[in-house]
């Protein structure tokens, strides 16, 4: 039933209140104001908040606020001023409704956080509050100015050297915040930092300027992805030596690792997998059996090639065993043979101890004391020093692990391209009929599933030595549902979607630990609400979101507008 | 010989369990073809209410006849949050693909978990549920003292705004007040409610104005000043039902404590129906397995009434084989729905209470494990068909339990017994899907 | 033999391609094909007539597989077992169009009731209510069809080896080539679930011809369609049939029926009434019994949908007499 919607308005500039002309002048004093303010000192303890006590000095946040305020800048003067042939593309006026609104709830919880974590208001010093009046200004401004025709998005077209080195300098950004963000020591710097990204990015989204970053991205793909794997290359070097957040960093790397072999078995194949992780322990644990621990059981120690082999391909054969049955019959009873399944890797690596069964895997305690992998010779305990940086042990994890995600993603994207991926498509929209059309259903589906489990696996062999040992509590069913979490926050189908889910899911519990208490239930209210109000994820795979909105006509009609755009401009 | 029933009774106690909460499984899964992840997460619920009840009213007693109490109490827990559940989070989602219900439903799971967890010592959250309650209850007064039509397919918030802000507004001053001042006199309850009638239906025609031009249908002074009323009396009976109940002082003055859901809570033990085991020849028969097993019995039989005699049941089973059809007859097939949710909870419910007199305590984790065995018993018996899971249940716990006892070797014994469920599970799947006394599900592809 | 050589000559040498014996269909105790035979020949165009409710569809599910036939056999003359190997591309000749070989039709063998094995050995099928891949564009959904017919798997997908590249060319190059065959080829990118009815009923028989069958199957394709797109349907399985194919139609359209085919089967409550050349099957009393009734409640219903058809045969008739 589709809901008989109003026509949408036509963009009548008679119809739009008269352009106040105080409007633009009262955004440039905001500005001026909010970069004055924080030039000054916002706070008088210089504990909180990483020093925002020193005239003319800005720390950190304030920095991040004079950014916020130029952008604001850049965005006015296209509105009225030099860069008006900018203006002519973008849309400066919603841009600067974010931009100002984003800085006042920043600059109001700037001055919570002040207040809470030292003796009140009266800490605030004069510069945050000139800071906070500026915002108040822009965004005011922002609200009188006017909305205009735009021109349209996917004709802008910059030199392709131009295009390129911006690609560069956004990456150089994303490297550079994220560094910072991961820095931070204290909770609320790290909720400002993440409201600053925020506001950024919704800004340029309302801008225009991601979908023109979608674009470029499309016209130069290999650059864009050479270009992320550079800046993920350079990320150790910019920890000056010091290995916590590179282990924050990894674990980070072999969630999202995971997740993406995850991402084939339930983005592109559309099967439910509720025990993934017990394919990423198989690998764990046979990586950690084969080891050199003391505590392993088998007396066979092969070189590490030869463990990832193994390991993978023991997680496969745990695929294979319970696909066979399950995915003759309706996809509602994988959902819980995968669950079940999980549980049981979990009890039985929990039970092998000798008493309850043969001795493989030391029971509930774990193999614990893993040594470090050894890759043609090069131990990855070893610490070195590259262009004058220390890169300790976590580091030579992270370089492998980078490489690990790089197949994954090589895999996911080349499987997705091809007959294979067609074939899974097909079996999600309609299986009947795809049978009918010659479509291997079973096939493919076992495909998918092995496939899913055999990557795990090889992401569990590296794991086992990252983390040193092993232990059956590391693999319970909610982690099963944090990657599947990871998928669907992230955007299901989608590589950077699966990405940015993983990252957000793994580095805010971290980061946010005052959190810790309630995560577990935030974490399914997110699903809760991810599912009734955006089922396709925050990176939405266009396909994806024509599935779960079947009866929006409208979104149809533009996805194949785009599509068609796209087809002519290549 | 003796070993084997005793183990046949062990199996039957444990099956029935299985039992009660399977029905909930199949009946949701053969009307909206939905797995109900949260289901377990209901039994557990259903649970806490039954010791909620006692605590609430019987603490320290022991009478069998506390017993119906504490299940009607369990009943209005689970019956309460499956439906909740329903409406929220369920029904939006009845046309998406498959999948997405399905992870609603594990979020919900994880949700229920916690929360109980989280909560149960601190029954603050009460509060907000009355006070969702109240506006609940103030709207639905308003809106039958008024002749505009509010349940039009085409009718929007701006219709219900005046009804709304009455309700609303009379809540918050409510809360206003209880922030500052907890007392209970008399005269300050009075003053609450006719004060909060009054600003209430101030704010409700305030809003009234404000949605004027959008709105469909003039709410009359009446309606809104009922609904504010009532709203008012409504959250004023929920202060002080939190106030003289669930934060009551104990005997000496100590305040009473909600027992922290963080690790076990020891379950009430009850007269009649827990105690010193029977035992017939060499086989021990725990009190409470019996009660198992009976309810279990009657809940079949009234099961049976319920499906095949009255007209909800025949409607359900119109709903399950063709729910576009049954619309088309006249049957209201969301109401349909909400009944076999409800229909699943009553059972859970019972399942809940008999959990933990077996077990003297109950724990927030315990519907996890239950639930995914009763789902295999459902399947087991063959999902969509209420018998199919009755009988799968009782097939299961007595497969579970001879298990136990007489596999040999380092892989018997009851280290291993959660392990045969599963076992069974793709057993069933590999050699007969259609489970043992057949599927009841129409093919929708 | 592909669709798309419209230079090849129909090769009329009367050989069988579908033999159909006694297939009955029992659901329960209601019986909804009972002992129907159907021969198809090389070349020809079968007609399969009948009221609604006469098993039609139900017994094109016998044939394809969807269902398995209560009794009864289903014989097809498929493809031998091992297909001839392409010839190696010589460098620098332009990619050709790789269609599976031309095999001579095999002997009549039993078939087994598997989709999957149907469409495998030539045999391929279009639906009443159009099931497409809505949210695919049109030549990704032709281009599913071809998906029985290539064998690139895994290992070489993700290597993007040379079998992968050569597939993936010759899939995309033929699923254009289809759809221009069928009218639509400058729908290429258009999603299906926003093409005109018409459009996506022409997508699906291009998705079918995608599976290189050597029969295919037309269950109601002008449904819903006006006289000029019923005509322009009826061209397009002239030519199907003229690029070596054999189609056998359902149609509820008399006239239709009648211009297109060479036979005609008549189904009437699951059983064959009588089978034959449009002209006989046409002036048989008892179908037209059937169709218009003898004036008794029983085919009412029959009568409102088909006395429209039979009408717009009269009418037109008429105007072309005129």
């Amino acid at each position: 039933m589709t809901d008989v919607k109003t026509p949408p308005a036509e963009p009548e500039a008679a119809a739009q209140p008269p352009t106040k002309p105080i409007a633009w002048p009262l955004g440039l004093a905001g500005v001026v104001l909010a970069v004055v303010g924080s030039f000054l000192s916002w706070s008088y303890d210089d504990r909180i908040l990483g020093d925002l006590s020193l005239n003319f000095y800005p720390g950190g946040l304030q920095i991040l606020a004079i950014i916020v305020a130029v952008l604001a800048l850049i965005l006015l003067l296209a509105e009225r001023g030099p860069l008006t042939r900018l203006g002519s593309w973008l849309d400066a006026t919603l841009g600067l409704r974010v931009l100002g609104a984003g800085l006042v709830l920043y600059m109001a919880l700037v001055l919570v956080a002040i207040s809470t974590d030292s003796n009140g208001l009266i800490n605030v010093n004069p510069g945050g509050y000139v800071c906070l009046v500026g915002a108040v200004l822009l965004a005011v401004s922002a609200w009188m100015l006017p909305l205009r025709q735009l021109r349209d998005m996917s004709e802008a077209k910059l030199p392709g050297w131009a295009e390129i080195l911006a690609i560069a300098v956004l990456m150089a950004a994303v490297l550079f915040v994220a560094a910072y963000a991961l820095g931070l020591q204290d909770a609320w710097s790290f909720v400002l930092c993440l409201i600053f990204i925020a506001v950024v990015a919704v800004a340029l989204f309302r801008t225009g300027t991601l979908t023109w970053i979608g674009h470029v991205s499309q016209r130069h793909r290999k650059v864009l992805t050479l270009a992320a794997f550079v800046v993920a290359f350079l990320f150790p070097f910019t920890q000056n030596g010091s290995d916590a957040n590179m282990s924050i960093a990894n674990q980070v790397l072999i969630f999202g690792a995971t997740a993406m072999g995850l991402n084939i078995v339930v983005g592109l194949a559309g099967l439910l997998d509720l025990g993934y992780i017990a394919f990423l322990g198989a690998g764990a644990y046979t990586a950690a059996v084969l080891s050199n621990s003391a505590f392993a059981t088998v007396g066979w120690k092969p070189p590490f090639l030869v463990v990832m082999l193994v390991g993978s391909a023991v997680a496969a054969t745990f695929g294979l065993i319970i696909g066979t049955p399950t995915l003759r019959v309706s996809g509602d009873y994988l959902a819980i043979v995968t669950l079940g399944f999980g549980e049981i890797f979990r009890f039985s690596m929990g039970n092998l101890d000798g008493n309850n069964g043969p001795n493989l895997t030391n029971g509930p305690n774990g193999i614990p004391g893993i040594p470090d992998l050894e890759l043609f010779g090069f131990n990855f305990g070893d610490e070195h020093t590259v262009a004058g940086i220390d890169l300790g042990r976590f580091s030579n994890y992270y370089f492998l692990l980078l490489v690990l995600i790089g197949f994954v993603i090589l895999v996911f994207a080349r499987l997705n391209d091809s007959r294979i991926g067609r074939g899974w498509v097909a079996i999600r929209e309609d299986e009947k009929a795809a049978e009918a059309m010659g479509v291997n259903v079973f096939g493919l589906k076992l495909l998918a599933f092995a496939i899913g489990a055999f990557l795990a696996g090889l992401a569990g062999t590296i794991k086992a030595h990252q983390d040193a040992a092993v232990s059956p509590d590391q693999y319970q069913f909610i982690e099963s549902a944090f990657l599947l979490a990871a998928i669907v926050l992230g955007g299901m189908g989608t590589i950077a979607g699966v990405l940015l889910g993983a990252t957000i899911l793994k580095l805010l519990p971290e980061k946010l630990r005052f959190f810790s208490e309630y995560r577990l239930l935030m974490f399914g209210l997110l699903l809760v609400l991810m599912m009734r109000f955006r089922p396709e994820g925050l990176v939405a795979s266009r396909r994806r979101q024509l599935e779960f909105h079947e009866e929006d006509e409208q979104l149809a009609v533009a996805v194949e507008e785009e599509r068609l755009v796209v087809e002519e401009a290549k | 010989m003796d070993q084997f029933f005793q183990q046949l009774v062990n199996g039957l106690t444990l099956g029935s369990l299985y039992a009660l909460i399977a029905v909930g499984y199949t009946v949701v899964y053969g009307i909206v073809q939905l797995i109900n992840f949260a289901h377990g997460e209901v039994f557990m619920i259903g649970a806490f209410g039954a010791l909620t009840t006692y605590l609430l009213f019987f603490d320290g007693k022991t009478s069998v006849w506390i017993l119906p109490v504490m299940i009607v109490g369990a009943m209005i827990a689970s019956v309460g949050t499956a439906v909740l559940m329903e409406r929220v989070a369920y029904r939006p989602l009845r046309n998406a693909p498959r999948l997405a219900p399905l992870i609603t439903a594990i979020g919900i799971s994880v949700f229920l978990q916690e929360f109980i967890r989280l909560f149960y010592e601190r029954p603050g959250w009460v509060v907000a549920v009355f006070a969702g309650l109240a506006i609940a209850l103030g709207y639905f007064v308003g809106s039958t003292r008024t002749d505009a039509h509010l349940n039009h397919p085409v009718s929007r918030w701006y219709d219900r705004a005046p009804l709304l802000g009455g309700a609303g507004g009379a809540v918050a001053l409510w809360a206003v007040l209880r922030l500052s001042t907890k007392d209970l006199n008399v005269g300050l309850i009075a003053a609450a409610i006719v004060g909060g009638a009054i600003v209430g239906t101030g704010i409700g025609l305030l809003a009234g104005l404000a949605a004027r031009r959008q709105a469909r249908v003039r709410i009359s002074l009446q309606a809104t000043a009922a609904s504010a009323a009532t709203a008012a009396v409504a959250s004023e009976v929920g202060w002080v039902i939190f106030k003289e109940l669930i934060t009551k002082p104990e005997h000496n003055g100590q305040p009473f404590e909600w027992p922290s859901a963080k690790q076990r809570i020891p379950f009430p033990q009850l007269d009649v129906v827990t105690g010193k085991a029977i035992t017939i020849g060499n086989v021990t028969i725990q009190r409470s397995a019996i009660f198992t097993v009976a309810a279990l019995v009657m809940c079949a039989i009234l099961l049976w009434f319920f499906i095949n005699r009255t007209r909800l049941g025949r409607g359900m089973q119109a709903v399950s084989q063709d729910p576009d059809t049954a619309r088309l007859m006249g049957i209201n097939v969301d109401r349909i729905i909400v009944v076999a949710f409800a229909l699943g909870a009553v059972l859970a419910a019972i399942a809940g209470v008999s959990q933990g007199l077996q077990n003297n305590n109950i724990d927030f984790r315990m519907g996890f494990l239950a639930g995914l065995k009763a789902f295999t018993a459902a399947v087991l018996g063959g999902i969509g068909n209420v018998y199919g899971a009755v009988v799968g249940g009782l097939v299961l716990g007595v497969v579970e339990a001879m298990a136990t006892q007489y596999i040999p070797g380092q892989f018997g014994g009851s280290t291993w017994k959660d392990v045969w469920a599963f076992i069974i599970l793709i057993l069933v799947l590999v050699f007969r899907p259609q489970g043992l006394l057949g599927a009841r599900v129409v093919d929708r592809a | 033999m592909t669709v798309t050589d419209a230079q090849r000559s129909p090769a009329r040498t009367g050989q069988p391609v579908l033999e159909a014996s006694g297939v009955t269909m029992r659901f329960g105790g209601l019986l909804a094909v009972n002992d129907v035979n159907l021969t198809v020949r090389e070349g020809e165009i079968v007609g399969l007539i009948g009221p609604n409710g006469a098993g039609k569809t139900t017994f094109f599910n016998c044939l394809t597989g969807l269902y398995k036939p209560t009794g009864g056999q289903v014989r097809f003359a498929g493809t031998p077992r091992k297909p001839k190997r392409p010839k190696k591309r010589k460098k620098g000749q332009p990619i050709q169009v790789e269609a599976v070989p031309v095999q001579p039709l095999g002997a009549l063998t039993p078939l087994s009731p598997k989709p999957r094995a149907v469409v495998r050995a030539g045999m391929a099928r279009t639906f009443q209510n159009i099931r497409l891949f809505a949210n695919m564009t049109a030549l990704e959904n032709v281009m599913v069809g071809r998906y029985c017919r290539t064998s690139a798997g895994a290992l070489t997908s993700v290597l993007h080896g040379p079998k992968f590249r050569r597939e993936e060319a010759a899939t995309r190059a033929r699923a254009q080539e289809l759809l221009e065959f069928v009218g639509l080829g400058r729908s290429t990118e258009h999603l299906a679930r926003n093409m005109p009815y018409g459009d996506q009923r022409r997508l699906e028989i291009a998705r079918a011809l995608a599976t290189d069958p050597k029969l295919i199957l037309l269950d109601e394709p002008t449904a819903g369609m006006n006289p000029q797109e019923t005509r322009q349907a009826s061209d397009l399985i002239f030519k199907i049939r003229d690029s070596g194919l054999s189609v056998v139609v359902i149609e509820h359209d008399m006239r239709f029926i009648f211009n297109l085919c060479d036979r005609v089967l008549c189904l009437v409550r699951g059983e064959a009434l009588i089978e034959g050349t449009p002209t006989e099957v046409q002036s048989d009393p008892r179908v037209i019994e059937a169709y218009i009734g003898t004036g008794e409640d029983d085919d009412e219903d029959d009568v409102d949908v088909q006395d429209a058809h039979v009408q717009d045969t009269t009418i037109a008739d008429e105007e072309n007499r005129s």
